[in-house]
């Protein structure tokens, strides 16, 4: 009996590990600076990037494909990975490659992927994050951050510091909160929520898409925003001291706080409101020429 | 033929005693070893190797079909449309080169749509088609205020969209396709 149960098992050991075996797990270590530059090109699954306070970079890879191939190139101030698929597997293969890296506090990182999430937790050093159809997340601390994606949306949450966030997508939902400064954020038919305190250099485009824009203006702060024929909303942090100039070609504008604007001039079929808040010094403009503009101080 | 049938004989006796032969056969029988009534080693083995052979063919058909599905390469065309560059009006300003390099880039990212998974494909196409109707929008206005910097930077924010999508696909796929 003892015999025909162990021959049974060998017999689904076998039948379960055949799918196993196309499996790779892979594990690569490497000693590098504390601003390393990481570079990593990805076509399928996720991409998740976690600091620790080890000068060291660590990837576990698990590759479902044996057709995948794992490169893992590392010198103390570059490390580059990538999963090569064959031409013509891209898109169609549904085996994901899953990466996920432990790096420096300071590590840069410049990650590309088609259809990957990339998700970035405690990185502080320059990031540039690109995904065609994934969703792109990380943390934003004091250098710059580049965030962009095609039909996935992008989420950057910022920490208080001065980085300067940049956000681009097609069809996706930007979403960018305590981020201090800078913010640069293109969207098609998307959306933009965003949220800058002490905004020194604010500049939205949208073709389609909506905007919604939270910020507290720096005393010569600037914010543009464009759109096409979407949405802009702007919600200004009281005191309010700029400098307003607001065009739309046919659409309407709308101001809650009132025109109390030392010029105000309308011209047909569009609008163009010129006017100075409080003391003045910031500058905000916004165009569209059909969608509607409105700026509130909240 | 039912009336010759009745009148057949109901008992034919053989021609000899068949019963001393039978018994003997029988008595060898009982007799014998017995013999196991099924093998479970040579099934489970032969169970094994058909397991693991099906398997096998299994995991390499689905390996090898990956690439030439006809279902999946089927949904470029029903389910994403076609891939089709934005055409800029005669208002739009834009210069030859501009145009030029714009249909450079464009080439380059048709090669790349066909790669995209279809709900990608769909967003491009969508999205284009709302570039497209935001440009036809756009000269519109410029036909009637043609000096109009805000229509024309409108434009040219149109424009540079529509090559930051080619761009963003283009460059990861380029990076990515290096086997062949």
């Amino acid at each position: 009996m003892n015999t025909r149960i162990t021959w049974l098992a060998a017999a689904i050991l076998a039948v379960v590990a055949a799918p196993a075996a196309a499996q790779q797990n892979i594990t690569r270590r490497a000693t590098v600076a504390p601003d390393v530059t990481i570079e990593v090109s990805h076509v399928q699954g996720p991409v998740g990037v976690v600091a620790w306070d080890k000068y060291e970079v660590e990837l576990v890879a698990v590759l479902e494909s044996v057709k995948d191939e794992l490169e893992f190139g590392a010198t103390p101030r570059k490390v580059r990975i990538e999963v090569e698929r064959p031409a013509g597997h891209h898109g169609r293969n549904q085996e994901d490659a899953n990466l996920v890296l432990r790096a420096p506090r300071g590590a840069r990182l410049e990650i590309e992927t088609v259809s990957a999430d990339i998700a970035v937790t405690g990185v502080h050093g320059p990031q540039a994050l690109e995904s065609v159809s994934g969703e792109v997340r990380t943390q934003a601390f004091d250098a710059p951050v580049s965030a962009a994606a095609v039909s996935g949306d992008v989420t950057v949450t910022g920490t208080g510091g001065k980085a300067a966030v940049d956000t681009s997508n097609v069809s996706g939902t930007s979403t960018v909160t305590g981020v201090r400064g800078e913010f640069q954020g293109a969207v098609v038919s998307g959306e933009i929520q965003a949220t800058v305190a002490a905004a020194t250099n604010v500049e939205i485009s949208t073709v389609s898409g909506e905007v919604t824009l939270n910020a507290e203006l720096a005393p010569a702060g600037e914010i543009d925003m464009e759109t096409v024929n979407g949405a802009l909303a702007l919600n200004l942090k009281p005191p309010v001291n700029a400098d307003f100039d607001l065009e739309s070609f046919s659409g309407d504008i709308e101001v809650c706080f009132g025109p109390k604007s030392r010029s105000t001039r309308k011209y047909t079929p569009g609008s163009e409101l010129v006017f100075t808040q409080g003391e003045g010094g910031a500058r905000v403009q916004l165009e569209s020429l059909s969608g509607e503009i409105r700026v509130c101080d909240r | 033929m039912l009336a010759k049938a009745a009148q057949l004989p109901k008992d034919v006796a053989p021609s000899r005693d068949l019963w001393p032969g039978i018994a003997a056969r029988l008595g060898e029988a009982q007799g014998a070893p017995a013999k196991p009534a099924f093998r479970w080693p040579l099934a489970l083995a032969a169970a094994l190797a058909v397991a693991s052979v099906s398997a096998l063919l299994t995991w390499s058909l689905l390996q090898d079909s990956q690439p030439a599905q006809p279902a999946v390469v089927a949904d470029v065309g029903t389910t994403a449309g076609e891939f089709v560059p934005v055409s800029y009006g005669p208002n739009s300003g834009l210069s030859a080169e501009e145009l030029a390099v714009r249909d450079d880039l464009a080439a380059q990212f048709r090669g790349a749509f066909e790669d995209l998974r279809p709900e990608t494909r769909e967003a491009v196409v969508k999205n284009l088609a709302v570039m497209q109707a935001a440009a036809d929008e756009i000269d519109a206005a410029l036909a009637k205020h043609p000096a109009s910097g805000m229509l024309k930077g409108m434009l040219f924010g149109t424009y540079k969209q529509e090559m930051q999508l080619y761009s963003t696909v283009v460059t990861a796929r380029d990076g990515l396709t290096r086997r062949t």
